[in-house]
């Protein structure tokens, strides 16, 4: 039963071979709890260390000067924590708290005073600069305007002039007529630019007709 | 008081972190055992310590109430171990009836705030015993 376990819990040294490809990892190297006494271990009473008699002496006379001066250095200490809190909680009555209050309060108030002298001169320059930025900003967007105007204008005109040609109600009639006066045919080739290879028809202008 | 004292009686969530401010983050009972111990940092095989105050009743990883202080144990350069107290709040929690542990007392010891503790003598008894013994192995050879 115990042998089972030892594979587990020993290092097995075939297991480490040349290339390592076999190393197995130890990490609990102890017997469990749960399992007995090894076979080997059943009979081996541990010897007992003993220690030699004036050395025991020395020992024990050692331990009992060590904890009666530590014994009295800690009282020391505990008092001496004691005694702090106490002077610290005389320190702090609630009116010396009011008072430390009312004292900060009051050097806040003039802290704030200082500070609010010079927000105002402050917050005026910048309204004064914001003031300035908006003003030029509405000029620039006036001019803006003008300039966009101007293109508008423009383009109205060019397209009034080329209006003239459009087809309206009383000169569809005419449209018509050049129309069918000069039929286009299509069935032609053109070349790899777009351009048509045969020669190009001279159009009938409606001052011909 | 400080913020990290438990006023109202009532678990808490259990948070680990290794590492802490000075101040801690461990939240303790007003009234309960206080310890001052250390607390292994560092890595394999290269250990540090932080001297810490701490509920007695946590573990040794749990969050921390205090650090009060540093313990290198490997020398250095200079052959020296250098450790690190913060006297001041030692004499406060002692005083505020904090327990130590015994690898501290030594520390505290060595360092003179406390008197030697017992075991350093016996060790350098001991230490001193075995160089004796060497050395007149050494002579008769």
């Amino acid at each position: 039963m115990f042998r089972n376990y030892q594979k587990l819990y020993t290092i097995n040294n075939l297991s480490i071979n040349q290339n390592l490809a076999g190393l197995q990892s130890v990490r609990w190297r102890r017997k469990p709890r749960w399992l007995p006494t090894a076979p080997s271990k059943v009979f081996k009473v541990p010897e007992r260390h003993v220690l030699p008699y004036d050395e025991k002496i020395e020992w024990q006379r050692l331990n009992n000067n060590y904890r009666t001066q530590v014994n009295s250095i800690r009282r020391y200490l505990i008092k001496e924590v004691e005694e702090r809190q106490k002077m610290f909680e005389l320190q702090e009555t609630p009116a010396d708290e009011e008072a430390e209050f009312q004292r900060c309060f009051v050097m806040n108030q003039e802290w704030n005073q200082e500070i609010a002298k010079g927000r105002i001169s402050r917050v005026e320059g910048e309204n004064e600069k914001r003031r300035e930025e908006i003003l030029l900003n509405l000029e620039k967007r006036k001019q803006r305007e003008e300039v966009i105007l101007h293109h508008v204008e423009e383009r109205v005109k060019l397209e009034k002039d080329v209006a003239e040609t459009f087809i309206t109600r009383e000169t569809v009639d005419r449209a018509i007529e050049i129309a069918l006066a000069n039929p286009v045919d299509f069935n032609y080739s053109i070349d790899t630019n777009g351009k048509r290879s045969d020669i190009v028809e001279e159009q009938k202008s409606p001052e011909n007709l | 008081m400080s913020r990290n004292v438990i006023e109202n009686v009532k678990m808490l969530p259990r948070i680990r972190n290794a590492l802490f401010p000075a101040s801690g983050t461990g939240q303790y009972y007003p009234r309960s055992a206080k310890t001052i111990r250390l607390f292994k940092q560092g890595c394999t095989n290269r250990p540090f310590y932080q001297v810490v105050v701490m509920e007695r009743r946590k573990a040794q990883y749990e969050p921390v109430i205090e650090q009060i202080g540093t313990y290198d144990p490997m020398p250095n350069s200079n052959n020296e171990i250098l450790v690190s107290l913060n006297y001041e709040r030692i004499r406060h929690w002692i005083g505020s009836g904090a327990h130590v542990s015994r690898p501290v007392l030594e520390i505290l010891g060595i360092s003179g705030f406390y008197p030697i503790y017992p075991k350093t003598y016996m060790k350098a008894w001991r230490m001193r015993a075995a160089d004796e013994k060497k050395e007149t192995e050494a002579v008769k050879e």
